[in-house]
């Protein structure tokens, strides 16, 4: 039997095996569905002949609360009756049965049981059976057919109520290979599954973490809010130069940061008005921002430790006082690695370049001169992508100034690479606009590919 | 690594020009140009415009491409000298300058002709002297005259507001109060010039030729035609203004005119030497850095190429610099100079040897532990902004963080508190999209304690019709017992901001405090947009504290 496929009719199938009749209000809650949903499936599968109907929507009636009495306590026209048998006195019997009393008189006289002698009732027959007895008996406590003949109580509220019950349903054939066997439409579309997942972002970033690591990096991690000091002075920036002015800088309010040693702070300006002239301001060096590059962070690391020899690197997120656009945004990941040792060339670090490059996917890579305010020699490395059909600009490079190294107490030279990695994740993901990488759009999440 | 530079200077430049100066094909030139620091920006026929770096402040017209661009080839190399004939003209000083804008500095440059090209060029260069040295004009400003409509000698003095001159781009004589009211350039660097005295360059019949750092007279602007040109550099240090002076005259003398000394004097200033520097670098230095094995001919030859004057000497190279590259403050910018002349793309990289991996930051390691945990329970990692709008925090019941003291935008006032608030900011952008919604993020929050606290949280939110305290509640659970193999977790009633009261929960494990849980209290969840019948539980929680009751337990 095809077609019995959405998940609606499955539920109504297997609510309704082995089960006799059933309302749209029955199947729903053996199906666990709503009214609605029950309603609208099983019209699919009448449609279909899956099931049929099997009871038509019926009149049926049963005791109201009137009704209910009667049955328990007797009906008044017969408690009426027994009272005059009894020789109960008029005043008696209003006493027993208060209101109750006028109506009962009223049928009494109607089934010429008794007549009235002024407001006397008199009784000329005590009846064996009165039909609304009988009609009580054969209704019992449950529905009873519409059909039965109930005109007795015509125009006594109370006693009979009706309502007409729904249609019921039947599976269409309960010992069909389609019950049997549970075969269904395996063609038909199913309800969308959705992945949990991590962030295409940070698929990009643990790749290239792990590229790193891979190529003999350690990882060092340093605070986002930072002296300009770390994030600047030691960087050789000078103190009046445009990166630093507050539309390129986020400046934090309120917040200490911890200063440099003063041995390091007096070397780094000596070095600065060496190489810059005028004066060194270490109220500037000691204003709180939030860090504009990582730099400061690997920086930091050697200059607290001097190593003969490493190769560490450190990965986060940064941030620019920038108007945000499809090219730019106020936050962004950057990752940068340093080769520290006396035996470590600029074509060391191309090769090293080259193979994480060649490890990301990204296989024809060239090399270009820039300048970077703290390298000498600086290089920009650019890869080739195929679907934009053109060259790239990715990470820099270069090896730091001495201006930068002597002053930290960093006795060997220093090699550093790296640059920010959405740029990376964008050529990755085909994305052309930078915010889509924060939009968060649940669709976009949902939709973009695990292994692209 | 990141240049850090807000703006990066752009030039124009012709093609044909290039290949004028250098006598090499336009493809061989479009080809080299990034092997002198320059990037391509856009190309429109024979108009290229390149990026090129603020230090070299040489490369901001094409004369001083193309002269770089002689030297990579191989066409012209070595240093260019500079051929300055001895003053004629002078600027006096005066003392009243002192103090206002002290240093000032001059050239004059004859026997040529200014065309629209070299028009444009100059006043290019001038303008990106004024923003990048001259840092905005105030460390440098450059007037450049027609020498022709000038008397020497040129005098350096102050004036008062009351003074009246025609500025360039005017046709009407203004005071000074009222150039620095109502023209473009007296509103823009007005500021630069506040006091009772404003600094005026004169000509010898007393005629107002510029305003440093404001503006310049009209009488005196350069045009197409001009023949002989007197260029005033003003500024704070002799320094300053005699590096933009060296870098004028390169530029001026590539330009085909002849340079004159302009003799200076008066309140501590003195005429221009416009000196070669000599400096000296170890071939041992050269190799080690680049790794090259050149000798000292092929290392004095690249020298050459980038043109500086350089002899070998033993193991040194022996270099002379022009005035114009200050740029180079030591040995290691000279072995920069010697790769640019060998050539990037000749240098081969070196295949890294065997090396034992690294390792990644035990933080790291954690987080990675975490996302598994998460996508494993059906929950999607989100990426929210650290920096925040108090407005969006202030919508989850939350602030009190540390403040931006100059933010751009009413989004970027504020660092994060809690995950919470953008997770919520996600689901109600997401209304449209199939429920549940099952988002977690791991990131960094601050709190303000006098100093900076930084400390990274696990937030965590569930959204649909049936979403719950205990659908929330299982899933903590499910990750700190199940996934970190942490005891002892129990959550007593607790409250917090954005949870419901009633419905709310510190999470406790391994002894300690880690975090908070709850149904996210109505009136927040319509501050966030979402629909009437969406309920949201979440939680939130301090990863160094969930992984600091682990110690010991190795069971990372």
């Amino acid at each position: 039997m095809a077609g019995i496929s959405h998940w609606i009719e499955q539920k109504i199938i297997h609510g309704m095996r082995g089960a006799g009749g059933l309302s749209v209000s029955d199947i729903a809650g053996r199906a666990g569905i709503d009214a609605d949903q029950a309603r609208r499936g099983i019209q699919w599968l009448l449609d279909k002949g899956a099931i049929r109907a099997h009871e038509p929507p019926r009149r049926v009636i049963y005791l109201g609360e009137a009704g209910v009495r009667a049955a328990a306590e007797g009906l008044p026209e017969r408690r009426l009756l027994a009272l005059l048998r009894d020789g109960a006195a008029a005043d008696q019997i209003y006493h027993t049965m208060g209101r109750e009393m006028g109506p009962a008189v009223g049928v009494c006289v109607r089934n010429g049981w008794v007549r009235m002698e002024g407001r006397r009732p008199i009784l000329l027959e005590y009846p064996g059976t009165i039909p609304g007895e009988q009609i009580l008996e054969k209704m019992g406590r449950g529905d009873a057919p519409g059909t039965l003949d109930v005109s007795y109580f015509e125009r006594r509220p109370g006693y009979i109520l009706e309502r007409t019950e729904p249609p019921t349903y039947v599976l269409a054939d309960p010992g069909s290979e389609y019950a049997a066997d549970d075969s269904i439409n395996v063609e038909a579309g199913v309800a969308e599954s959705y992945i949990a997942r991590t962030h295409p972002l940070f698929d990009t970033i643990s790749e290239i973490r792990e590229a790193f690591v891979s190529l003999g990096f350690d990882e060092v991690m340093g605070d986002m809010v930072q002296s300009s000091f770390w994030n600047f002075d030691a960087l050789f920036t000078p103190q009046d130069h445009p990166a630093r002015e507050m539309q390129d800088t986020f400046y934090m309010e309120d917040v200490r940061v911890e200063p440099a040693p003063g041995d390091v702070a007096e070397r780094v300006a000596e070095a600065h008005r060496n190489g810059w002239g005028g004066d060194w301001d270490a109220g500037r060096a000691a204003r709180p921002v939030l860090r504009t590059h990582t730099t400061c962070v690997t920086i930091r690391h050697l200059a607290e430790s001097d190593p003969q020899e490493a190769r560490a690197f450190s990965l986060g997120r940064v941030f620019r006082n920038e108007k945000p656009s499809y090219k730019h945004l106020v936050e962004f990941h950057q990752v940068e690695g340093v080769v520290v040792g006396d035996g470590v060339s600029l074509r060391d670090l191309m090769g090293m370049q080259r193979r994480f490059y060649h490890m990301m996917g990204m296989e024809k890579v060239k090399f270009w001169p820039t300048y970077f305010p703290y390298t000498e020699p600086s290089l920009q490395s650019m890869v080739y992508n195929n679907t934009l059909g053109k060259w790239v600009e990715l990470f820099g490079m270069g090896m730091f100034r001495p201006e930068v190294t002597k002053p930290l107490g960093i006795s060997r030279p220093v090699l550093a690479w790296g640059g920010g990695i959405e740029r990376m994740a964008m050529l990755r993901y085909g994305i052309d606009d930078i915010r889509a990488l924060y939009g968060n759009d649940m669709g976009w999440l949902r939709g973009m590919p695990l292994c692209p | 690594m990141a240049a850090g530079d807000a703006a990066v200077p752009v030039v124009e430049l012709s093609y044909q020009g290039l290949s004028g100066m250098t006598g090499a094909h336009i493809d061989t030139i479009r080809e080299r140009l990034p092997h002198l620091g320059l990037d391509i920006e856009h190309e429109d026929g024979d108009a290229v415009r390149v990026e090129y770096s603020p230090n070299r402040p040489d490369y901001s017209t094409e004369y001083g491409i193309g002269l770089g661009l002689q030297g990579i080839l191989g066409r012209e190399t070595g240093i260019i000298p500079l051929r300055v004939a001895p003053p004629k003209w002078s600027i006096r000083a005066d003392d009243s300058v002192a103090g206002v804008r002290g240093a000032v500095t001059g050239v004059r440059a004859t026997g040529g002709t200014l065309d629209g090209h070299s028009l444009r060029q100059i006043i290019s260069m001038q303008e990106d002297i004024h923003q990048g040295l001259g840092r905005g004009r105030r460390r440098v400003a450059i007037g450049i005259h027609d020498a022709g409509r000038m008397k020497p000698p040129i005098s350096y003095t102050t004036v008062d507001g009351e003074h009246a001159f025609t500025p360039l781009e005017h046709n009407r004589e203004m005071s000074i109060l009222d150039i620095m009211r109502e023209t473009k350039q007296g509103v823009r660097y007005g500021g630069l010039v506040s006091g009772e005295r404003y600094p005026v360059i004169m000509d010898g019949t007393g005629r107002v030729a510029s305003m440093p750092p404001v503006i310049n007279s009209a009488h005196t602007a350069i045009t197409e035609g001009t023949r002989d040109m007197f260029v005033d550099i003003t500024g704070h240090r002799t320094i300053d203004v005699e590096r933009a002076l060296a870098v004028v005259c390169i530029t001026l003398q590539a330009a085909g005119f002849a340079l004159e000394c302009v003799g200076v004097s008066g309140a501590g200033n003195r005429t221009p030497p416009l000196d070669e520097r000599g400096m000296s670098v170890g071939l041992d230095m050269i190799n080690g850095t680049l790794g090259l094995a050149m000798t000292a001919g092929e290392a004095t030859a690249c020298m050459g190429r980038s043109r500086l004057g350089a002899h070998p000497d033993g193991d040194m190279i022996r270099c002379v610099i022009p005035p114009y590259r200050f740029d180079i403050m030591g040995p290691m910018d000279l072995v920069e100079e010697a790769a640019l002349g060998y050539g990037i793309d000749r240098m081969e990289p070196v295949p890294p040897p065997g090396r034992p991996p690294g390792r990644a930051h035990h933080t790291t390691v954690q987080l990675a532990a975490l996302d598994r945990i998460m996508t494993g329970l059906g929950y999607t990692q989100a990426a929210s902004p650290v920096l925040a709008g108090e407005g969006a925090m202030a919508m989850a019941g939350m602030g009190g963080g540390m403040r931006v003291a100059n933010p751009k935008s009413g989004a970027h006032t504020m660092l994060r508190t809690s995950l919470l608030p953008g997770l919520l900011d996600i689901l109600g952008r997401n209304v449209h999209e199939p429920y549940p919604h099952r988002l977690y993020e791991t990131g960094r929050v601050f709190e303000r304690h006098g100093t900076a606290a930084e400390s990274l949280r696990l937030g965590c939110v569930t959204a649909h019709k049936d979403a719950s305290y205990s659908e929330i509640k299982s899933t903590i659970h499910a990750m700190l017992r199940r996934g970190l193999g942490l005891e002892g977790v129990s959550t007593p009633p607790a409250s917090g901001p954005a949870y419901q009261p009633g419905r709310t929960a510190a999470i406790w494990a391994g002894g300690r405090r880690v975090g908070i849980l709850g149904e996210v209290s109505g009136d927040i969840l319509r501050v966030f947009r979402l629909r009437e019948h969406t309920r949201v539980a979440a939680f939130e929680m301090d990863v160094e504290l969930i992984f600091g009751g682990l110690e010991g337990k190795g069971a990372l």
